[in-house]
């Protein structure tokens, strides 16, 4: 009699539980997220999708055909009052190997970005989700990019580079084009960027949007293109593309 | 309920889940007792829990998990020897994550099935040692709620064998227990695989009269770390260790209820992982 009793119950905990758990209920709140983004933006005009012509500071006229930047990581920071905040000369760290890693303030997913794509088109870069803080700017690291990374392009080859560029310049008072092809793997140091007014993420104020721009018109200002195939010069170069990423309005 | 059931009853330690995979503490006693049980016998258990826990680093990634948990039992006493039992939880759980998202959910959690088998009954001394085996699974009855973090389902939905041993000795007005189990968890909801863990129970109780007992136990837990997907989940795993003290008091001869509290005296947990204090209290009785 007492183990009847003990079946029938085991089937109805059986039954109970097949049957979707006899009533369940279940409530999800979103909480705060970031969201990144970045895109090509000349300093002087809006270009669109294509090769990208411009000058530089020096007057040398420069049509890009290819390029491509790998963004590594971005990372939101509460203490800008560092010295890495400060706007000094960026030389050229030892390169890394390491995969960015993924915390609720730093997106740890790398991207290639087009700098051929339209100005002004944001590119998603991805989300995060950080606790609530005031935060006053934003780190971005440039390192070559591994097969996780998103957007690589099918046409060319990003894996382990940083940067990549075909084009052609010509040199002032000249008519002749010279072609050049630039290749880089190294990385230089992070890019600290402080946003103009502090971004306070709290229970009243859960989501965010950031964008980088790029301007790479600005690459070559000062770049000695008769000694592009130096390593002072691409470093100069990549000085440069560390400097002109932008904070964009948006947050 | 006789004195004897009380005296036996700091086996009565209600499982404890000290995360939300694995167990602490001897969930086989809470039903099945440690005493010589007769043939046909009927016990029924209600056992409510709540505990804290957090993962990860505070202000940076810490998840904190608010749980609530009533597990109801059902023992059967096939002969002298054998044991059968089921526990069925009833689980509500609250994730706080560290960018302020939430998560609640309640729900039937996984079904418990387990036996217990005494091997040496220690006839020659009027039963004052016994021994055997313990052995079981959870069944993976929980159902799965899809954009639910894996720690905010009321199950894990997974098949958990667990195979163990316990001993228990016997002189009035003490008592003494001890249980080692070993439990193996195949994948289960988001291809979450628990760590494989070793559960010990060791416990005294002592009597102060008829209807009131105290006991304390110790109560740990090793385990691997987890994995999802085959990556390793930094903030689990390692060794855990519970101090129990409980009171047991019998309110009449066939209903016993129990009130206690887990302590965590042993940390040495992998990553940054803590679990806060557990109370507990429940109800036991017998048809």
């Amino acid at each position: 009699m007492i183990f009847k009793v003990f079946f029938i119950s085991l089937i109805f905990i059986i039954n109970l539980t097949g049957c979707g758990g006899g009533g369940s209920s279940t409530t999800i709140q979103e909480g705060i997220t970031v969201s990144f983004g970045a895109t090509p933006l000349s300093t002087t005009q809006k270009l669109p999708i294509g090769n990208k012509t411009f000058k530089t500071t020096e007057g040398v006229q420069i049509t890009l055909k290819k390029a491509f930047l790998v963004i590594w990581s971005v990372k939101l920071e509460t203490e800008c009052s560092s010295s890495n905040f400060a706007q000094w000369f960026d030389w050229l760290i030892p390169q890394a190997f390491a995969h960015a890693q993924e915390t609720p303030t730093q997106l740890g997913v790398p991207n290639v970005i087009d700098i051929l794509s339209d100005d002004g088109n944001i590119l998603k870069l991805g989300d995060i989700y950080p606790p609530p803080s005031t935060y006053c700017g934003a780190t971005v690291e440039l390192m070559k990019a591994d097969e996780d990374t998103q957007y690589l392009p099918k046409e060319t080859p990003m894996l382990n580079k940083v940067l990549y560029i075909e084009g052609e310049y010509f040199p002032i008072g000249q008519n002749e084009a010279i072609p050049f092809i630039i290749d880089l793997a190294k990385t230089p140091r992070p890019r600290n960027l402080k946003f103009p007014v502090s971004l306070i993420l709290s229970s009243t104020k859960r989501t965010a949007q950031i964008n980088f721009q790029i301007n790479y018109d600005r690459w070559f200002d000062g770049v000695d293109f008769n000694a592009l195939t130096e390593e002072t010069q691409k470093d100069f170069l990549l000085n440069n593309v560390t400097n002109s990423l932008k904070y964009q309005s948006g947050v | 309920m006789s004195l004897k059931s009380i005296f036996i009853y700091f086996i009565f330690i209600p499982s404890s889940f000290a995360c939300s995979t694995c167990t602490v503490g001897d969930p086989t006693l809470n039903l099945m007792g440690a005493e010589k049980s007769f043939e046909g016998r009927l016990r029924f258990s209600a056992d409510y829990l709540s505990r804290i826990e957090k993962m990860g680093l505070e202000h940076f990634n810490q998840t904190k998990l608010t749980e609530q948990r009533l597990t109801l039992g059902l023992g059967y006493a096939w002969d002298e020897k054998l044991n059968l039992s089921m526990r069925l939880p009833l689980v509500r759980k609250q994730l706080q994550f560290v960018n302020l998202a939430e998560q609640t959910h309640s729900g039937i959690g996984d079904l418990d099935i387990s036996a217990k088998l005494t091997i040496s009954s220690d006839e020659q001394h009027s039963h004052r040692h016994l021994w055997g085996i313990i052995g079981g699974s959870r069944l993976p009855t929980a159902q799965k709620i899809n954009n639910l973090d894996i720690d905010g389902q009321s199950g894990t939905g997974a098949f958990v064998p667990n195979l163990g041993i316990w001993y228990g000795f016997y002189q009035y007005p003490y008592f003494l227990y001890a249980s080692g189990v070993y439990h193996y968890a195949f994948e289960g909801f988001d291809n979450f695989k628990a760590g494989e863990a070793v559960i010990s129970t060791l416990a005294g109780q002592v009597a102060f009269n008829h209807s009131l007992a105290f006991q304390l136990a110790l109560e740990t837990r090793w385990s691997k770390q987890n994995k999802t997907d085959n990556q390793t989940d930094p903030d689990s795993g390692g060794t855990l260790g519970f101090l129990s003290p409980k009171l047991i008091y019998s309110i009449t001869p066939d209903i016993l209820l129990n009130i206690g509290v887990q302590i965590p005296v042993i940390k040495k947990l992998k990553g940054n992982h803590q679990e806060d204090t557990t109370l507990q209290f429940g109800v036991v009785y017998d048809f």
